[in-house]
Order: structure tokens, then sequence, then C-alpha cells
């Protein structure tokens, strides 16, 4: 197998003087990057025992993020991506569970090193390239290895690897329905599909440049980073507050490849940036990880004219995208059902079967669960072998391990595409983030003590919910003090927006807190 | 009646009076160059709403297109070009 390096590399050789990365105000080239790539790799293949084989990058929109994907690529390890922007307690938690034994900070995420490795057990090696101290640092962390710039091994000193297709490429996680995160583990094999098909269908080339705009913990990064290495293109990325109102940046940026969320089209619309012609230089826009309304996309086709435009689907646990939808303003609306895209066809090599309660195929033009079997299936999630044997099964009638999706999908008649109906179980989508309302719902149980809780995702938007509202029932609670304790524990766009206190919450006949009733009274009431 | 970006600036204060509450600040101390992003104030979405909610007031639409990202979360800035945009969509 070619290694996922491999593209990288291509780029660092035939094409080192071109741009590999605009980031927090640089453009590297690609001999730069793979520079600092090199010493990052040559360091973990000469400091960091080999096993675990797991690398966290502890980086954000900075050059030594995309370094050290790459460079923990080329010691032959897969990589966590740990977020700054996210509560302190959730990243010492994914740490723990992945048990990875070396990090790669940048400065600023340094910052929060000392608490997120206050309590865990275990030697860390950490490589701060960029930092200006390394031994103030250092000192910060008693008990770890702090390497520096000066301190790391010579880009010249690594050594191409051998890599295991079964090896991890990376562990994303995920929200979690009983409060722990879910780490998916994607492998190079995974992961190597996926790039391959994606380079076969967008061609990239080194005069592309390609939007980076997706958080790397969320999984659309993975297109961006490994699509645009295959083609030695330039990664474009841009500031959190430039993201906001992206217009003017893809202009001046030249931006030809485009892929995020909904949600930021909408966005877009609502503050003027659709207008027609906007975006002439985009040969390839692709939209997924929520629902994409049809007028939403044919505003964006007029803003972009000269590319296609995409639709396309995919579960983190089974490597970005599994369907996609060439939108066509003419034969696609027909296809939309509830003015929402359909999420296409298989990419290749993939199996898509909807089923019923048993696994069992469901009638053409019925709707069931999405499963998916086929070489992009990843091998479960990390240290949780029970919700991994509940998510990936091997249906009754088949022989390989299908990812039970949770989704609910309409299955094609003839040669049409599947269409996306909703959440079998009770997980949310607010702005592509996926968002277990159990999850929510534990948190509120903890941090207020009583039972009777409930989380909705509210109010509804063109393309999904856009947030979540808590209720609790008691009215001696004081609301503003539970937010501000939820604010500790879950991820910003999980915290309920509104925390209700009722003396009692609706129940249905089953007994079950009844959500659809609370999002009535919402909808009264509003 | 001349709108001066003060108005539309008690505006904005008023209608973010919670979370500002919630992030500690003081809407009577809070100077012109305060960024509701990055103060965590407000997210993308919480813009869309007061957006909407500007144009409600005001009684008009307002093309952001022109103004910078910085403009949308900066609240003198913002409060200014809305100023702007309200008067000259009113005529004035």
């Amino acid at each position: 197998m070619r290694p996922l390096y491999a593209g990288f590399m291509r780029g660092v050789e035939r094409f080192g003087s071109r741009p590999a990365l605009e980031a927090a105000g640089r453009t590297l080239t690609y001999a730069e990057l793979g520079e600092q790539a090199g010493a990052i790799a040559a360091t973990l293949q000469r400091e960091d025992p080999p096993d675990p084989q797991l690398t966290a990058v502890f980086a954000y929109r900075t050059p030594v993020a995309f370094a050290g994907v790459q460079g923990a690529l080329m010691a032959a390890r897969g990589y966590v991506p740990l977020d700054r922007t996210y509560p302190v307690d959730r990243t010492r938690r994914m740490l723990e569970r992945v048990g990875c034994s070396s990090i790669v900070c940048d400065t600023a995420s340094a910052e929060q090193l000392p608490e997120v490795l206050a309590g865990l057990e275990g030697a860390r090696l950490v490589l701060a390239p960029d930092h200006p101290d390394p031994a103030a640092l250092a000192a910060r962390l008693p008990g770890h290895r702090v390497l520096g710039a000066g301190d790391l091994a010579p880009a010249t000193a690594w050594t191409a690897p051998d890599v295991e297709p079964d090896a991890l490429a990376y562990v994303l996680f995920t929200s979690g329905s009983t409060g722990t995160p879910k780490g998916a583990m994607v492998t190079n094999a995974n992961l190597r599909h996926y790039a391959d098909r994606m380079a076969e269908r967008y061609a990239p080339a080194e005069d592309d440049r390609f939007s980076q705009v997706n958080e790397l913990a969320f999984d659309i990064s993975v297109y961006e980073l490994f699509v645009a290495w295959e083609g030695a293109s330039c990664l474009c990325c841009p500031s959190r507050r430039t993201l906001i109102k992206p217009g003017r940046w893809i202009r001046e940026a030249q931006l030809t490849q485009w892929f995020s969320v909904p949600s930021t089209a909408v966005f877009m619309r609502r503050l003027g940036e659709l207008k027609p012609g906007s975006y002439p230089t985009l040969r390839h826009s692709q939209f997924g990880g929520e629902r994409f309304p049809l007028d939403v996309a044919l505003a964006w086709l007029e803003a972009a004219p000269n590319g296609v435009l995409e639709c396309v689907y995919g579960p983190t646990e089974t490597t970005v995208v599994c369907s996609q939808h060439v939108f066509d303003p003419i034969t696609s609306p027909p296809l939309c059902e509830g003015g929402i895209l359909p999420i296409g066809d298989p990419v290749p090599g993939l199996g898509l079967v909807v089923v019923d309660d048993e696994l069992h195929e469901v009638a053409a033009g019925a709707v069931g669960e999405l499963i998916v079997g086929g070489p992009q299936v990843s091998r479960g999630y990390i240290g949780d072998p029970e919700r991994t044997a509940r998510s990936f099964v091997v249906p009754p009638g088949r022989n390989a391990v299908h990812y039970r999706t949770g989704d609910r999908v309409r299955r094609p008649v003839a040669d049409g595409p599947f269409v996306f109906v909703g959440r079998v179980d009770d997980q949310i989508q607010v702005f592509g983030e996926r968002i277990e309302l159990g999850e929510v719902e534990d948190a509120l149980r903890r941090a207020s003590g009583i039972d009777a809780v409930a989380a909705i995702g509210w109010p509804m938007g063109p393309a999904g919910p856009t947030g979540v509202e808590g209720f609790v029932g008691s009215e001696q609670i004081d609301v503003d003090e539970l937010r501000a304790k939820l604010r500790g524990t879950l991820l910003g766009h999980m915290v309920p927006r509104r925390i209700h206190a009722l003396a009692e919450l609706p129940r249905n006949a089953n007994g079950k807190i009844d959500r659809r009733e609370l999002a009535n009274r919402l909808e009264a009431t509003s | 009646m001349t709108l001066q970006s003060s108005d539309v600036r008690d505006y904005v204060l008023l209608s973010l009076a919670e979370p500002l509450a919630d992030s500690g600040l003081d809407p009577a101390a809070v100077p012109d160059d305060l960024d509701l992003l990055d103060a965590g104030v407000i997210d993308s979405f919480g813009i869309l709403e007061l957006i909407a909610g500007v144009e409600e007031h005001f009684g008009v639409e307002i093309d952001f297109d022109e103004l910078d990202p910085e403009g949308l979360t900066v609240l003198g800035t913002f409060a200014s070009f809305v100023a702007i945009e309200v008067q000259a969509a009113r005529g004035g």
C-alpha cells in the first residue's frame, strides 16, 4: 500500500518551491513544511517508543498543526487532533482514552498543557517546534520531556517507514450518548481508499487552492489535507473570524476547492455573500455534515457558476464521505424530499444498504436504517468494545462488517439517489456538529442532581436544528448557575442556549419524557 | 430624525444583555472596540440572530456584503455601519 505520507512527499520532491500552506498569516512552501514535518517525524522515530502508535496534535490553525499531522504519519503513527478551544477536561479525557505518549503542540495550545496533563499517568514526550521558550514550558511540565525547535532531529535523519494497512491513520472523537466521547479508529487502508477515490474524482493539481475551514477534530478536514496534498495543491487556512464571513477571503485567496457544512452557505446568503458570479475561481464545491437545503444549493451554484456543486454524506466511522450527489439545477430538484438534497450514490467500492430492524434490506423506495460496508469502514471505537459491537455488525446473509449509521434513509428506486430522511435515535446535528442529546442530558443530570431532564434540538432552521434547549424537572433550580456549570463540561455548541425549569416534564404513554411536547411548548411561546 | 450609531449601539447592547452578563460584561461600560466574538458574547449563529433583530427593529433590510468580517463582530464598527445603511434606506 502506498503510504499516506507519499502524496505530501511527492509535493516536497517535485514542487518544493510551491505553496503548501497558508495559515496564521504565513505561507509555507512544500519544502518548508516538509522540513518541519520531517524534523517532527525524525524526532518521533528517535525518541518515542513505537507503541502505542498514536501521536496527539494539539495545535489550532497554525503551521505546527499541519506539520504535526504529516510528521506523525511520516513516523508511521496515527494522529489524534486535540483542540484548545474545547474544554480542558474533555481534552484530558480524550488523551487518557487514546493513551499516546507523544504530543506535538503549538505555543498557544501549550499554555493548556500543564492543566491537561495534570492527573494523567505516564511521562509524555512534548514537541513544541514553534515555542519561544521551551525551557520555561519544560519547567511547567515536570516529569515530562519537552523538545523545542533546537532539540529536534534534522529532517534529513528521517527514514521512510513501511506502514501497515491496518495501522491507525487517525482517531477522531464524536459525541457519545453516555457522556463519554467515542474515538473512531480510522486505518491507513481506510484513508488510502478514500483519498484515492477523491483524487480520481477531483483531480487536484499543484495550481489548486483548497479551503481549509474545518477544525482538525472534524473529519471534513481529512479531505482538505489529504486530497490537497495528493495533488501538491495549496491549503488555505483562514482565521476563525474570517470564517464568520468568508466571501472576500474566498475571492482574495482565489480558492478553487471548497468543502464546508451547509450552514456556512446559509450564513453567507444571509449576509449578502451569495450574489451571482461572486466566486468565479471555484471549480468544485462540496457540502456535507448536515442537511443541504435546495434553495441554498441553487444560490451557491449561481454564486460559483464555473464549478461543480455536490452534496455529500458520511459518518466519521466510514471515513469522511461514503456517498455523493452532483447537483444539477434541472434534474436535482425533483429528487429532493422536503426541500433537502439527496445524499446521492455510493463512493465506488462501498456498499450502502438500507435495512429494517432485523438488518434485512428493505424494498426499493422504502425507508430504513442505512448501513455501510466496504474498505472505508473503520475499526470501531478506541477502548470501547461494547459500543463498537453495537454499531459495527455483520448483517444476516452478509459476510463483512457494516457500520450502522443510525440515519434513516430512503432506498433508491432504479438508478436514483439515496435520500436522507432523519436520525434513528436522538442524535442531532447542529451546524454539522454531531450532538447526542443523551450526552447533554447526562451532563444536565449530573450538574443539577435532578433525574428528570431533557434536551431537544430547537429551533429548527432550514438545515436542521440550530441549537439545543434544556429542561429540568424542578422549579428550584438556578438555571444561570446550571448553564455556567455545563460550560465547564460540555463543548460550546452542546451547552443549551436556554434551560427551562419546569415543575414536571411531560411524558408520553410509555412514561418517557416527551420531547415532541416540549418542542411544541417552545414553538407556542416563541 | 437622524439615526445615530449610538442608537444602534444601545439596541445591540439591550438585545445582548443576557450573553453580556454571562460573559461578566457591564453594558454601560463596554468599549466601542469590544469584539463580541472574541469576548464570547456571540457565536456565528448569534450574529445572524442579531442581524435579524436589527433589521426588524429598524424596519429595513441590510446588505452586509461590503462589510469586513471584523466589522460584523466589533460593536462600534457594526453600529456605525448599520446606522449608515438604515439612514440610506430611509432616504436620508
